[in-house]
């Protein structure tokens, strides 16, 4: 569930267009092998026009390679200070760490009933010059601009 | 062939008013239903391709928009999007479903529609039947298959338009119709009232035996006003053999004097003419002395100069009012009518004898020639035409035996002499 939402939230933003690698689209994990094996399907589809390839990172250097990161619930300051370092930088951060919303995580997954739901840092990503879709804000169950 | 001859046969025998009345209708049909049927068509398929591009439009925008919230499987924003096909008003009934055909949202305008909504396959169609139009999409989200979406259209609109269609086409025939007719009446009016005319007058001249020439003429130079003047023609020239027809049946060619079946005729009239008012009439005979003789030594041609001018004579003698013909051969009569005694014919007939004993200059030649003259007047001699005939014949007869150039009045007792002497 959380992979094909990390997929539709790659379908459903802008980069700015300086950055990204030709043909690839990176997207990191940081986090346990569950998730990893879980994300592993998306290997090689498309988006938006180039190939999605999957790395799984352990610190926050690594981190300035990829389009999109994913911290996983558990990481605790390690997670922390990965967003920290990539404030600013255009990519695009996810979490489903509800305590890692404070520290600079543009999406974050939040369950809601029997679905996902997902709220949208629209400050961050503004510094960060990535743009989400008035579709994904829509569905967004709340959005904060501060 | 009696069937096919049912509806021809009946045509033939409409009056032309009826048939040109036909004859525009058919006309005005013929040239409204292939106009009507080819717009009425084109009409149709135009509306029907907008219907469904409309359709097809509207399923596109739906599909676009929904594409997140399928992705995320958010059913409230995607009954959301569903929900906004209410304000367009054609919209029966539709779904999104996700893979494995569940439905993430659903629309329905009325819960009395019948009819689930089919599964919708995979793949984009369009189908339409007479009263639905349904349009499948596949919802896209990045190049991938996120679910798919199924809209239910009704074709009310479709058909209201056309029957709108169809109204303003029957309501602009009936205009064009009722604009048409008072045309048509006058064109009717113009070819048949003449024709109408034509027909009053050649019934009135079978029925009247009238042939005299109309009071006014047709004076159009179609084919009515053409046959209008032949009809007219044609009756100047029943006229004119009329004319000469009574000229051969009352007068002799010779003289121009009326002939023996006229004199008749007019003796008749004449006697009855004496019952009727009591009046007295008289018959003369004048047979001419010596015609023969003329006729034998100078011809033919003298011979008939002769009688003209002897016809000349007695009608300058006699009253405008009596009566000169010529019988036959030599013999002349003269019908007097409205006398008082047999004095004035006696003067008549004694004027008779001179003028017709002076020498006639005819043809060059100097002619004498005399007349025996027989008088009978009704009712004193006779009281029917054929006994006052008998009686003048007998009378001019007793003045040719008299020595001739002398006239005679009928006198019973000259019958006995007659018929006592040898």
């Amino acid at each position: 569930m959380k992979a094909a939402y990390l997929y539709n939230f790659a379908q459903l933003t802008e980069w700015p267009q300086a950055v990204g690698r030709e043909g690839e689209f990176v997207l990191c994990i940081a986090g346990q092998s569950g998730i990893i094996n879980a994300v592993a399907e998306l290997q090689g589809r498309g988006v938006q026009g180039r190939r999605l390839r999957l790395i799984s990172i352990t610190s926050a250097t690594d981190a300035e390679r990829c389009d999109m990161l994913f911290v996983e619930e558990g990481l605790g300051k390690r997670g922390s200070r990965m967003a920290g370092a990539l404030r600013g930088k255009p990519v695009l951060t996810v979490t489903d760490d509800s305590r890692l919303g404070d520290d600079g995580v543009m999406l974050v997954i939040v369950p809601d009933g029997r679905r996902l739901a997902f709220e949208v840092n629209l400050a961050l990503a503004r510094q960060a010059k990535i743009k989400f879709s008035s579709k994904l804000l829509r569905l967004a169950s709340r959005v904060s601009d501060e | 062939m009696k069937a096919d001859c049912r509806f021809m046969c009946w045509f033939t025998n409409q009056p032309i008013q009826n048939k040109l009345t036909l004859i525009n209708v058919l006309v005005v049909l013929v040239a409204l239903l292939p106009v009507v049927g080819i717009t009425l068509s084109y009409e149709y398929f135009a509306i029907r391709r907008a219907s469904l591009q409309e359709a097809e439009v509207q399923a596109n925008i739906i599909r676009d928009n929904i594409a997140a919230a399928t992705a995320f499987h958010d059913r409230k924003a995607a009954a959301e999007i569903l929900d906004s096909l209410g304000a367009s008003p054609s919209v029966l009934q539709a779904a999104v479903l996700l893979q494995h055909d569940e439905v993430l949202a659903r629309f329905v305008r009325d819960e009395g529609i019948t009819g689930e909504l089919e599964k919708p396959e995979n793949g984009d169609a369009t189908y339409y039947d007479a009263s639905r139009i349904r349009v499948n999409r596949v919802i896209h989200l990045g190049g991938n298959v996120v679910g798919r979406l199924a809209i239910e259209t009704s074709t009310q609109p479709l058909q209201e338009r056309i029957g709108l269609y169809l109204a303003v086409n029957f309501l602009s025939t009936l205009l064009g119709f009722a604009i048409a007719l008072p045309l048509a009446k006058w064109l009717k009016e113009s070819i048949t009232g003449p024709l109408q005319v034509l027909m009053e007058r050649a019934h009135h001249v079978t029925t009247h035996h009238d042939y005299s020439p109309p009071k006014e003429a047709n004076a159009s130079n179609d084919e009515i006003g053409r046959l209008s003047r032949a009809f007219d023609s044609m009756l100047s020239g029943i006229r004119q053999r009329d004319v000469k027809l009574s000229q051969m049946a009352y007068y002799d060619n010779v003289t121009g004097l009326a002939n023996r079946h006229y004199f008749v005729e007019r003796l008749q009239q004449a006697v009855a003419a004496t019952k009727r008012y009591g009046t007295r009439c008289c018959v003369m005979f004048i047979d001419l002395d010596d015609f023969k003789a003329v006729n034998d030594t100078l011809g033919h041609d003298v011979g008939d100069a002769l009688l003209r001018e002897v016809a000349r004579r007695l009608s300058l003698v006699s009253r405008d009012t009596d009566f000169v013909c010529r019988l036959g051969g030599d013999e002349f009569a003269l019908i007097v009518e409205d006398i008082k005694n047999l004095t004035g014919p006696a003067v008549l007939a004694q004027k008779v004898i001179s003028s017709l004993s002076e020498t006639l200059p005819v043809d060059g030649h100097q002619v004498t020639v005399g007349a025996s003259i027989g008088i009978a007047a009704c009712p004193d001699h006779a009281t029917e035409a054929a006994g006052l005939l008998r009686a003048a014949d007998i009378a001019m007869y007793m003045a040719k035996e008299q020595g001739k150039n002398c006239f005679r009045t009928y006198d019973h007792h000259l019958t006995e002499g007659r018929s006592t002497s040898p």
